[in-house]
């Protein structure tokens, strides 16, 4: 009988222990991914009401300077890129952008020739959503693209709806940090190296992709939102691998212009594609070719914006 | 089913309250369903190939004990080794032997090529054959009564938590416990879930973040300078611990939570001072596995030199050759041999010349720690190359000092963090040789609140750092 009584003691003292711990791991679980989100928001520049919004994957990130922009046009602007986000995860972006923010005039929207292609980008970049799982649009967008189990953890667990990418984002937003820190430069040999190996991201257009692109034209323009598709530069070893398909897009893009009023295409692959010492590697800009690009951004934009926003 | 997948957590959870509350007579059988459940879950298959090897040995024990000429029980004892074998020389080494015969054949002015199999090797084949194979051989010496139990043996080859990648245990441990009557204790409970927070957080914050860098280097070393391949050389050693002491560190946390005490698989390896020193804090039930059933019983070291020098080859090659079917293993087993009888040779040229008061300096110790880890690291390469070729050509571009920008990854924050988690590391192992930090079953010496506040921390990290989409390197072991 005692020893009994002290095993039932024993038993609800680590009961005690073990429901004070989960208890406490939830509180800090809370407190966590309310502290990254806010990080995220303010690096994303999702509720600054900014006027002017840069969306795309990486090419966008390191290539286009937001403080810059904010400093010499004298107008806010929000930069929500993440790697790997291809154009349907863009359309998700657009939309919880423009549900967050109603102020939005003018949104540079980042094209390249591997636009329409869905492989080789991110296997999985729909969980660069998971901080804004809270959002109803959001939820239902992930539950429908990530397995069951993966959406219930990130939803009981929230902190493990972050990486390592969006926690050093979300840092970043605190510091008010959106600093390109590539700084290398492009290793010519390696990339030839590698393209004569077949290991580079092939053009394959999928229809899929060329119509959610019209369709967030179509969502953009009802809300009447100017567009500029921009070609950040990629390299332009890469650019002749596939040159009648790279060409082949770029067309698209134009006609895409010609076909919308409030579409501009931007294309810098001529003017900088062949100025080896502005990129990081064949696809991004390193922190020198940012400045220059974004200089020229700015310069269009003053010419011709002024009228349509403000600029 | 991955221990860090909420299938496993599901399945551990049923067990641990269906195992406390139910009849002494239906515990094992108990286990063994969850056991099976729990290999199920990979392939259907390759559980009837468990329970075949099960039945070899437990059979094979029986006419061992049985046996009343030391012929016969040799030849029984050789019968269910053969038999235990056959599995796993043809799952993962048969390819193996197809693809030397095929680069022998054009020797003889043959053009006859081979054809090879598509087999998948079943999973943790090489840990439940080596246990159950233990049983075995300690009833052919005598170390071990003989289980007439099926139950109760199947339950010892299968049991969950050990099963797929070790620690491979011994019947005079383990069997024995399936016998006893376990009680859920406080202590137990504590040590155990702190033992799976630990090696949970080894294996998916560490390990598999280790792992991203790694496998981008070593799948392409061509493009890559000295300092990259050295960096992810250094990184693999780490990677390599952290999984498969995580993985240990998990498995003896489950089985203690129920009771049980597995035997401990590590004991921080790195800060080994001599090659021989390491072998006894890395993989401990393999080397000592070895040790007793193939060392030993060839002589040890009471046999000739040359024979011990052989003695020595054999068995670093074989335990090279367990790890994998490839000449990278057999190179890194060997190697390791050989890093060993030079380590015995300096050993006594200092005996010789009479300077061993150096080994009382405190410097020598970290230059023999610091040494022991390159030439670990250095064998490691043969390890992790995809090819013997792979292999040479990274350590000769290591050793050419190419100048050159190191690669960091696609990104630095992921390589800072990676480098931040070994320093953690480091620093928590050195806290647990100086017995500060709890290590395997041994009690910390921090207060319960920092205790508290540290697993807290360490159960945060896991959730918000972890990368879980690798499955466990030793797994195709």
């Amino acid at each position: 009988m005692a020893l009994k009584k002290i095993l039932k003691f024993k038993i609800i003292n680590t009961f005690t222990i073990v429901i004070s711990f989960i208890v406490s791991f939830f509180i800090l679980d809370l407190g966590v991914n309310s502290f990254l989100r806010k990080g995220l928001k303010k690096y994303y520049g999702i509720e600054d009401n900014s006027e002017i919004a840069l969306i795309g994957h990486s090419h966008i990130m390191l290539g286009l300077d937001k403080e810059s922009m904010e400093k010499k046009l004298n107008i806010k602007v929000a930069k929500y890129t993440s790697e790997g986000v291809d154009i349907l995860n863009r359309k998700v972006m657009i939309d919880y952008l423009l549900e967050k923010n109603d102020s939005i005039r003018l949104l540079i929207y980042g094209v390249d020739a591997w636009s329409f292609s869905g492989e080789g980008l991110s296997a999985n970049s729909q969980v660069l959503f998971y901080p804004f799982l809270d959002n109803v649009n959001i939820d239902h967008y992930l539950r429908e693209c990530v397995p069951f189990k993966d959406y219930l953890t990130r939803k009981i667990i929230k902190t493990t709806r972050y990486n390592e990418g969006l926690i050093s984002s979300s840092f970043r937003g605190y510091l008010r940090n959106w600093d390109n820190m590539k700084s290398g430069t492009v290793n010519l040999k390696k990339v030839k190296e590698q393209i004569a190996k077949n290991k580079y991201r092939k053009i394959n257009n999928n229809p899929l992709y060329i119509e959610t692109l019209t369709q967030t034209i179509e969502t953009l323009s009802l809300n009447k939102i100017e567009i500029i598709l921009f070609y950040i530069p990629t390299l332009h070893l890469i650019n002749q691998v596939e040159n009648k398909k790279f060409k082949k897009n770029i067309d698209i893009f134009e006609q895409i212009e010609s076909d919308y009023d409030n579409v501009k295409f931007i294309n810098f692959t001529d003017a900088y594609s062949h100025r080896y010492e502005l990129f990081y590697d064949p696809i991004h800009l390193n922190s020198v070719g940012q400045k220059v690009v974004t200089d020229s951004l700015i310069k269009i934009l003053q010419k011709n914006y002024y009228n349509d926003i403000g600029i | 089913m991955l221990f860090n997948s909420w299938e496993y957590l599901f399945l551990f959870l049923v067990t641990t309250i269906l195992y406390f509350n139910i009849s002494l007579k239906y515990r094992t059988f108990l286990l063994l369903i969850s056991s099976y459940i729990f290999y199920i879950s990979w392939r259907l298959d390759f559980a009837l190939l468990m329970l075949a090897v099960t039945m070899v040995n437990f059979f094979g024990g029986i006419k061992i004990n049985a046996s009343r000429s030391k012929k016969s029980k040799k030849y029984w004892l050789a019968l269910t080794i053969f038999l235990s074998l056959i599995p796993l020389i043809y799952f993962k080494y048969f390819n193996f032997l197809i693809e030397n015969i095929n680069f022998i054949i054009p020797f003889f002015d043959n053009n006859l090529q081979l054809p090879y199999i598509e087999i998948i090797l079943p999973v943790g084949i090489s840990f439940f054959t080596f246990q159950a194979l233990s049983y075995s051989l300690d009833v052919y010496y005598g170390k071990t009564n003989v289980e007439y139990n099926f139950i109760n043996f199947s339950g010892f080859v299968a049991f969950f938590p050990q099963l797929v990648a070790g620690p491979i245990e011994r019947s005079s441990n383990l069997l024995s416990q399936f016998r006893n009557k376990h009680l859920f204790l406080k202590e137990n409970f504590l040590i155990g879930a702190k033992l799976f927070i630990w090696g949970l957080f080894k294996k998916v914050v560490i390990a598999d973040r280790l792992a991203i860098y790694v496998n981008n280097i070593y799948d392409n070393p061509e493009l890559f300078n000295s300092a990259t391949l050295a960096v992810a050389t250094m990184f693999f050693a780490f990677q390599i611990y952290c999984d498969f002491s995580g993985y240990s560190d998990m498995a003896i946390g489950s089985a203690k939570i129920l009771g049980f005490n597995l035997r401990q698989n590590f004991n921080l390896p790195y800060l080994a001072n001599s090659i021989g020193d390491f072998w006894k804090r890395w993989h401990i039930s393999l080397s000592s596995w070895f040790g007793d059933y193939l060392y030993i019983p060839l002589g040890g070291n009471r046999v000739r030199y040359y024979r011990w020098v052989i003695n020595i080859f054999l068995v670093f090659l074989l335990s090279g050759f367990w790890h994998g079917a490839s000449w990278t293993f057999i190179i890194w087993g060997s190697l390791h041999a050989f890093y060993y009888l030079v380590e015995s040779w300096g050993d006594k040229f200092l005996n010789l010349i009479d300077f061993n008061f150096i080994k009382r300096y405190w410097g020598y110790k970290v230059f023999k720690i610091l040494t022991v880890f390159v030439l670990v690291c250095f064998a490691w390469v043969f390890f992790r190359a995809n090819s013997i070729t792979d292999a040479f050509f990274i350590i000769d571009e290591i050793l050419s000092f190419k100048k050159g920008d190191l690669y960091i990854g696609s990104s630095a924050v992921t390589f800072i963090l990676s480098i931040f988690l070994i320093f953690l590391l480091l620093i928590v192992q050195i806290m647990q040789y100086l017995k500060i930090a709890s290590m395997y079953f041994y009690k910390s010496k921090a207060p319960a609140s920092i205790q508290f506040l540290w697993y807290l921390l360490i159960c945060v990290a896991i959730s918000t750092l972890s990368v879980s989409s690798n499955a466990f390197i030793y797994f195709q072991f």
